[in-house]
């Protein structure tokens, strides 16, 4: 139905960007098809499995190849098998990656293409994610327009780099490039727990072993600060109803301290200077002392004295930054502990507290601090080539051929997508649907797509000794029954574990 | 015959072939071998090297009561402590000292003392340090390769079939027959090897299908690999063949006598052969004859006598060092030395203590890392002097103070100047001297 092998080679250059750059153990240029195998212990049990349950009948060959199984030089050769079958079959994955995409979500009607039933939640969720990213393309672009005109054109170098910054595949060039920073969302938080945790064979969340002390440590020094913030929430909360509300400040300062995340921000405040127990009470103390200093009693309830209003709404406004970035990151940390492998005390404390306010106050700041505008990621990008002097930015002088490579790559790999671009366009085209159509054929729409077929792509799992298994016996009651063509590969395996055999012969040196 | 041959030869008889080979060795070469040593002596050396700590006071004791040196070798192979401390020696050895590329040092360690204490065979433990593929956070084995991605086929070939090819890398080596096309042929083994990133810290070794046109890697032995999954086919020839085995029994003799047969132990080279070629020969088939049993080769270095001769001797001879007449000294490493300090002066062990101290005395200098200079961290010397201060002076006799430290009485000599001391003083001093910081 769908033929659009081109796509998929747009969807390889889309997928490339951001990804870290893996070089082979041994700095190896040369061509390989690049399709990882089974993992080693695995496929060693599988065919250790498979030869228990070989049925040999009187057959010689299939008695010396279960044999052979047991030997290091057979399980080579057979994994050998397995990883070429794997190899062919993510290659087509690969290939047909796209058009595999397409397929799953739209169907041939008349002589365009319309949304298949029940794909209704794609459709939401694409135009919705389509929207954004478009959005974020034109805060790049803005940016772009803004600094551009900042940077000193006097070298070749940097002529070149404005004429790409003023070209069309800026924004979308650079939006892949800074595309992680303007949106970290459960990244970050990855990023941060994964200091501690890893994720196991079932998908769950374990602490890796040489952070079990770390772990144990940030547990206790939790426990410690959730003895201070108890007492502190019934204070704050006492306070709130002893204060007086003549006025929106009053009202905000009653509000927050009648919260209890006030209480757990303060609390975190105080441990983030690295305070033990009993230096906590102190601060604790000290923290009272000036609320006290800062406010008088009046007949209606405290109020602030003027001269201490400042410092108060400061920390006011400081509250609701926290307690909107808290709110933030709260679902990602209560969806992170549901994923915990609550296998031990240990792992079940940390569950219990990444669910709570004081994970979600920890985290919260970080998380807001690891946001950034357009404008400044840009400005990081060019910070490496660029230094700024009386509001220009003029070049580092031994960046020039640097700055040139970049240019010249930014350049090459946008006419690149475009050229490739053109057939997601085409099949957009032929969309029935209208959003879906206009959605298709912007930047930000390829970029949802590509990111969601790369995605689909990295999930395959490609069992290749099963493949191969699969096409030389039967899996019968009795166990793998031999089919026709088995006895030639069979033959051939041997063969191979003979050559094995004879290389191995050469043991010294 | 004379009486002399005569004891010679009954000796022989009795002794175990390691024994029997350096005997007609120093026989031929015309040297006195040291005397055995001393109960205490052995009990303190065959603690340390195999569970990385001198003896209690209570063991001492225990010990000259019933003086078994096999049995002991055999109590010490059950314990815990002899997997925990053998899997820290050999991180050290495989990865150093620090996590770098994102190796995790710990997981490495857990897995080799599971291993160690299984008596998992040596070259099953190679073979799954090479052929590893799984998470690193989750795979002990899969951290060797991944702190080594950079050039993979130098270590392994240094670790494990005592080679270094690392002059090979850039032009034909001087000394010996490795040519750099040897080298590059090794080296691509690994070409369809690749770490990827799982999550932060934790990657997966891939595997590549190379193509037909790439050109194909030759082992040192010139073997060939004759499939695809040639990180598979260089860990079989490296366990298959003769130098593995060579480099295991000489890595295991260099742990325990100080001194490799080949030495040092992972350079053999034309220039540098065997100093008894024949007791490594006989160790490597000893070692493939019993399935490259590590427990079994212990056995074999720790029972003989060559192990338990005295360090005692009247001065250094090069020449009966090299062909192990007596025992050589060897500095404590840091966890012997801080475990060691812990019995000797009966603190409680506290593992953040323990990683700082370890640091401070050795991890820098091994790892090459600069970045924190000597200068600006405690020296080695500032922490045992204020551990000393910190610990109460013993209430304990002055012979008790001897036996917990260097596990022997004090001479008269030492007596005698003791009676004017502190018992501070004499703690700094006993954990301060040569004697405390060798394994002799």
């Amino acid at each position: 139905m769908l033929n659009h092998t081109r796509l998929t080679a747009l969807l390889i250059v889309f997928a490339g960007f951001g990804v870290t750059h893996i070089q082979s153990l041994a700095q190896e240029p040369e061509a390989a098809t690049e399709q990882p195998t089974s993992a080693g212990e695995a496929i060693r049990d599988q065919i250790t499995d498979f030869a228990a349950k070989l049925q040999v009948g009187g057959d010689q060959s299939l008695s010396k190849f279960q044999q052979t199984l047991g030997t290091e030089p057979g399980v080579i050769v057979v994994n050998d098998r397995a990883a070429r079958r794997a190899a062919d079959v993510l290659a087509k994955a690969q290939a047909n990656a796209l058009t595999d995409y397409l397929k799953l979500h739209f169907e041939q009607s008349g002589d365009g293409y319309a949304l298949r039933d029940g794909q209704q939640e794609y459709r939401e969720a694409y135009l919705k994610s389509s929207e954004r990213i478009n959005k974020e393309i034109e805060a790049v672009a803005a940016a772009i327009r803004e600094t551009t005109p900042k940077i000193d054109a006097e070298t070749d170098a940097t002529k070149l780099l404005v004429r790409f910054l003023e070209s069309e595949g800026a924004a979308p060039m650079f939006y892949f490039v800074v595309q992680p920073y303007l949106r970290p969302g459960g990244a970050l938080i990855d990023r941060e727990l994964g200091k501690v945790f890893v994720r196991g064979e079932q998908g769950k969340y374990v602490i890796r072993a040489g952070r079990r002390p770390d772990a144990e440590q940030f547990v206790e020094r939790s426990r410690q600060q959730t003895v201070v913030i108890s007492p502190l929430q019934k204070e704050m909360s006492a306070w709130a109803k002893d204060l007086a509300t003549p006025d929106d400040f009053h009202k905000r300062m009653q509000a927050a301290f009648a919260d209890p995340l006030f209480a757990v921000l303060v609390a975190t405040k105080i441990y983030e200077k690295g305070n033990q127990p009993g230096q906590a009470s102190m601060q604790v103390n000290k923290f009272f002392e000036g609320l006290e200093n800062a406010c008088r009693d009046t007949v209606d309830g405290l109020v602030v004295r003027d001269e201490a209003q400042a410092d108060i709404d400061k920390l006011l406004t400081e509250f609701a930054r926290a307690q909107q970035a808290s709110e933030q990151v709260r679902p990602m940390l209560t969806q992170y502990a549901d994923r915990i492998q609550a296998d031990d005390d240990l792992h079940r404390q940390w569950a219990e507290l990444l669910r709570g306010d004081l994970a979600a106050a920890m985290f919260g700041p970080s998380y807001e601090a690891g946001k950034v505008t357009p404008e400044v990621a840009i400005q990081a990008t060019l910070a490496k080539m660029f230094t700024e002097q009386d509001g220009r930015l003029k070049m580092i002088s031994q960046n020039e051929e640097e700055i040139e490579k970049f240019a010249s790559k930014m350049f090459r790999d946008y006419r690149d997508a475009r050229r490739r671009g053109h057939s997601v366009t085409e099949f957009a085209a032929k969309i029935t649907d209208p959003e879906m159509r206009d959605a298709f054929a912007s930047t930000g729409g390829k970029f949802v797509m590509a990111t969601e077929a790369k995605q689909a792509l990295s999930e395959i799992n490609v069992e290749g000794f099963a493949l191969w298994r699969h096409e030389f016996f039967e899996s019968t009651d009795a166990g793998y029954v031999a089919k026709a063509a088995a006895f030639e590969e069979v033959r051939s395996i041997l063969a191979d574990v003979e050559k094995v055999g004879e290389e191995l012969k050469k043991d010294d040196f | 015959m004379t009486s002399s041959l005569a004891t010679w030869l009954l000796l022989a008889v009795a002794a175990s072939p390691v024994d029997q080979i350096l005997e007609t060795t120093w026989r031929e070469k015309g040297v006195e071998p040291a005397s055995v040593c001393t109960d205490e002596e052995f009990l303190r050396r065959i603690m340390l090297d195999l569970v990385g700590r001198i003896p209690s006071l209570d063991e001492v004791r225990s010990f000259q009561a019933n003086p078994d040196r096999a049995g002991k070798v055999d109590e010490l192979l059950t314990t815990s402590a002899f997997a925990r401390s053998w899997s820290e020696l050999w991180t050290a050895t495989f990865v150093g000292y620090s996590d770098a590329f994102g190796a995790d040092r710990e997981v490495l360690r857990t897995w080799l003392e599971e291993s160690l204490r299984t008596d998992k065979p040596y070259d099953q433990l190679v073979q799954q340090l090479i052929t590893a593929r799984e998470p690193s956070a989750l795979s002990g084995p899969t951290n060797f390769l991944v702190r080594h991605r950079e050039e993979p086929v130098m270590k392994v070939t240094q670790l494990f079939l005592g080679v270094r090819l690392d002059c090979a890398r850039c032009h034909d080596h001087p000394f010996d027959r490795w040519t750099q096309d040897d080298y590059e042929s090794m080296r691509r083994f690994f070409a369809a090897t690749r770490p990827q990133q799982v999550t932060d810290n934790n990657f997966q070794l891939v595997n590549s299908v190379p193509g037909d046109e790439v050109s194909r890697p030759r082992f040192l032995t010139g073997a060939t690999p004759r499939t695809t999954q040639w990180r598979d086919e260089f860990a079989l020839f490296t366990i298959r063949s003769k130098p593995f085995a060579r480099t295991f029994a000489n890595r295991l003799w260099y742990h325990f006598m100080g001194r490799g047969i080949v030495h040092p132990s992972d350079d053999a080279n034309a220039e540098n052969p065997p100093a008894v070629p024949e007791l490594l020969e006989h160790l490597a088939d000893q070692a493939r004859s019993e399935g490259f049993s590590i427990h079994a080769m212990i056995r074999r270095i720790c029972n003989s006598q060559a192990y338990q001769l005295s360090s005692r001797i009247e001065r250094s001879d090069p020449q009966r060092e090299a062909i192990f007449a007596y025992r050589v000294l060897k500095p404590m490493t840091p966890e012997q030395m801080y475990d060691s300090l812990q019995v000797a002066l009966q603190i409680e062990a506290n593992p953040v203590q323990r990683r700082a101290f370890i640091r401070v005395v050795a991890a820098d200098a091994l790892d090459s890392d600069f970045s924190n200079t000597w200068e600006y961290r405690e020296t080695a010397q500032a922490l045992l002097t204020r551990l000393a201060r910190q610990i109460p002076p013993p209430d304990a006799s002055l012979d008790e103070m001897y036996l917990r430290t260097l596990t022997r009485q004090p001479t008269a000599r030492e007596r005698e100047l003791c009676q004017t001391q502190t018992r501070e003083a004499i703690t700094f001093a006993l954990i301060h001297g040569n004697e405390f910081c060798f394994n002799h």
